[in-house]
């Protein structure tokens, strides 16, 4: 293998797979990245067999070839390399020479042979959205997924996409639930799938980048996001997901309007003073009013009051502060819509005008 | 199980096997016969006769002394193996119980296959034969039992039931000893149809507080309940395999099909289990269990599912043959115990 590539190109390209390349890894061939010349430039390849990222970047070839080098190594001197140079990549027996400007570098490399192959195509359903809605729903719903390993389905977002519904992403950890949703035209068929929280960030990092639509095609047992010459190509988490539908609150009576920055910096202060494990704070809407207070095992507290638009009966409750600033950081409205029933149901947290997004949180005893 | 003492001793010493066996005292002593094998029961003797009558009746006949350890350590084998099938247990004595298979639902609930079932593995397991009887109460399950002894089966339907009762000798009847019998022949009582001849108030005068146990028993009706002696502590399935297994993937398979079975009676029976248990016994017979509990009880079969392939990566399975794979969950908690939210103040969605 003989190339010349931009120092732009490379580094964007290692940086990517350096997120998929597990560092424990016990398979001493999966902390490489794979390099090969594909007819338009270079194409470099990271996995933990769960995920596999590949990327294609325009490169002059000399000389075709392929061949895996340590990722880490790789990331920390191409980091080093000055940006204007363009940098040539060689190979000659066990080695990988780098040159750039006056620097020379040589590094052990393997025989590409070991390395796993790409995972083939196995998804039934391909969707194209834009990079702006899928971090708008990500970032709505990711934060409520389980870190509990023992209840592995809920450590993941499922992603369906049905004809009724377009996309809709849904999180929970057993506490509260978030679900945010993208109407999709001209949807024929209905898909679901558990995506890994590994994936589901690799999603956001791509949507991040995405100028134009992405493709996200889903599988039985497979997801894979592609956008220009990226792709990456991820196992579900193969398992049945809730029903969660029947945790949404369909008729909670009582409507309060809060403003969110408000009661977002409110819940800051109070938490100051809340216990520092279970965060809890007692909320009480009465008459355009919402009294906050929280105290913890010594005694210290706090309280305070804000006007809200609110008519009802009295309600009490307690809530994880931490749980309900994690939704008010997603909602992008000014105020926020919290529909309750009563001390001990779910609450649903709406943003105004439209329900694109939805929060159920569960209160606390209080 | 079919001369249980006996067997059990002629199954440890294979010279006993053919041989007229007495479990009991010494055959010039007081003592009296445990148990006897059935070749010692066609020389008349039989349980509870005294020794020295058993020994004039058969001289060539081995006495050896009973070893309850062992009895025991089969005992408790069955009383498992019946645990994988009934929601209930009540054992009679250390080889007999009832067994409630309302709620069971392998076989498609079939209580005669159910019973076949249970047979096998009792042999599998223990080498030894039982005979078993199904019908649709005590009474009759527990004569039916006697029916096609050793190694038998007999099966009493619903509809056969009267019918059944109606021929039975009275000395059949369970609670019927010699002395009861000779009361009830003099009272010109042979068979069940004979007392079932009789009015409530008739019987009363001969049996007293019994009547109406008699009286019901004769219509084939026994209401008592399966009582079980104490609360289940696991439920597992296990499987042998017609050949042996290498393939990991079908091991999951077989253990997915039988965690699921046990999930389901988990449901039926309404307990929460915390912990899993997964058992595999190579070719060699050499068997090991991995188990796992979780932090709070099962409650969705995908939790299960998860778990089964991360424990049989600690087995040797997909690398040495495998004769037989097991399930079972353990450390039930109560529901309320399950429901955290009695300790924790954050409330739970009811996913």
């Amino acid at each position: 293998m003989h190339l010349k590539i931009s120092r732009a190109h490379l580094f964007h390209q290692i940086q990517r797979c350096q997120n998929i390349v597990e560092k424990r890894n016990t398979n001493p061939i999966l902390v490489n990245i794979l390099f090969e010349t594909v007819s338009n430039g270079l194409k470099l390849t990271a996995t933990d067999l769960q995920a596999t990222y590949s990327s294609t970047q325009e490169a002059e070839i000399l000389e075709p070839g392929k061949l895996t080098v340590d990722a880490k190594k790789i990331f920390e001197i191409v980091r080093e390399l000055n940006p204007e140079q363009m940098i040539e990549l060689k190979t000659k027996p066990n080695f990988l020479e780098i040159f750039s400007g006056g620097v020379k570098f040589e590094i052990a490399a393997k025989s590409a042979d070991e390395f796993p192959s790409e995972p083939t195509d196995e998804t039934d359903l391909s969707i194209s959205l834009p990079g702006s809605e899928l971090i708008r729903m990500i970032g709505s719903t990711s934060f409520a997924m389980s870190n509990d390993e023992t209840r592995k389905y809920l450590t993941g977002s499922l992603f369906e996409v049905s004809p009724e519904h377009g996309i809709r992403i849904v999180t929970t950890d057993g506490h509260r639930m978030a679900l945010s949703e993208f109407n999709i035209a001209n949807l024929q068929q209905s898909a679901s799938c558990i995506l890994p929280k590994k994936a589901v960030m690799e999603l956001k990092r791509l949507a991040e980048e995405a100028e134009e639509n992405i493709q996200l095609s889903l599988g039985q047992h497979q997801v894979r996001i592609e956008l220009n010459q990226q792709r990456f190509t991820s196992k579900v988490i193969d398992a049945k997901y809730p029903v969660y539908q029947d945790v949404i609150p369909q008729s909670n009576p009582h409507t309060a309007l809060v403003d969110k920055n408000l009661l977002d910096q409110a819940l800051r202060r109070s938490m100051v003073v809340s216990n520092d494990f279970t965060h809890d704070v007692k909320l009480i809407f009465t008459d355009n009013n919402l009294s906050i207070a929280a105290h913890n095992t010594e005694q210290e507290q706090a309280e305070e009051d804000m006007v809200i638009a609110y008519e009802g009966t009295t309600i009490e409750v307690g809530f994880n502060a931490k749980y309900m600033r994690d939704v008010l950081a997603a909602v992008s409205s000014q105020n926020v819509r919290i529909v309750l029933k009563d001390s001990l149901s779910p609450a649903l947290l709406l943003e105004e005008g439209h329900e694109l997004s939805k929060h159920v949180l569960m209160p606390m005893r209080i | 199980m079919d001369a249980f003492f006996a067997s059990v001793e002629q199954r440890d010493f294979p010279e006993y096997l053919g041989k007229p066996l007495i479990v009991g005292g010494k055959p010039d002593s007081r003592g009296v016969v445990a148990a006897c094998s059935y070749e010692a029961r066609k020389f008349g003797i039989h349980s509870a006769m005294p020794c020295s009558q058993a020994y004039r009746l058969c001289p060539e006949a081995i006495f050896v002394k009973p070893r309850f350890e062992a009895y025991k350590e089969v005992s408790q084998k069955i009383r498992e193996i019946f645990w994988r099938y009934a929601s209930r247990v009540e054992p009679l004595s250390l080889d007999e119980a009832y067994l409630d298979v309302t709620y069971t639902a392998d076989y498609d609930g079939s209580a005669t296959l159910i019973a076949e079932a249970i047979r096998r593995e009792i042999k599998e397991e223990t080498g030894l034969t039982a005979s078993a009887g199904v019908s649709y109460n005590k009474f009759l399950a527990k004569i039916a039992s006697d029916m096609n002894k050793p190694d038998g089966l007999y099966v009493i339907k619903p509809e056969a039931g009267e019918v059944f009762v109606a021929a039975l000798p009275v000395g059949k009847f369970f609670g019927v000893g010699p002395a009861t019998k000779k009361k009830m022949h003099a009272a010109g009582f042979y068979t069940g149809a004979d007392i079932k001849a009789k009015s409530l108030e008739e019987l009363q005068q001969v049996f007293g507080k019994s009547a109406s146990y008699y009286y019901q028993i004769a219509r084939g009706i026994d209401e008592r309940e399966v009582r079980s002696s104490r609360a289940r502590k696991s439920l597992g399935k296990e499987t042998t395999f017609t050949t042996n297994i290498l393939d990991i993937t079908k091991l999951i398979e077989h253990l997915q099909s039988l965690a699921k079975k046990v999930y389901e009676r988990l449901g039926q029976e309404n307990l929460y289990a915390k912990t899993i248990t997964i058992k595999v016994k190579y070719a060699n017979f050499q068997q090991v269990t991995r188990s796992m509990t979780l932090s709070h009880a099962i409650t969705s079969f995908s939790e299960i599912q998860c778990h089964i392939p991360a424990l049989l990566k600690f087995t040797e399975a997909g690398k040495m043959p495998v004769r037989l794979v097991g399930f079972s969950a353990s450390g039930f908690v109560s529901e309320a115990e399950n429901n955290t939210s009695a300790t924790d103040p954050q409330l739970a969605l009811k996913l």
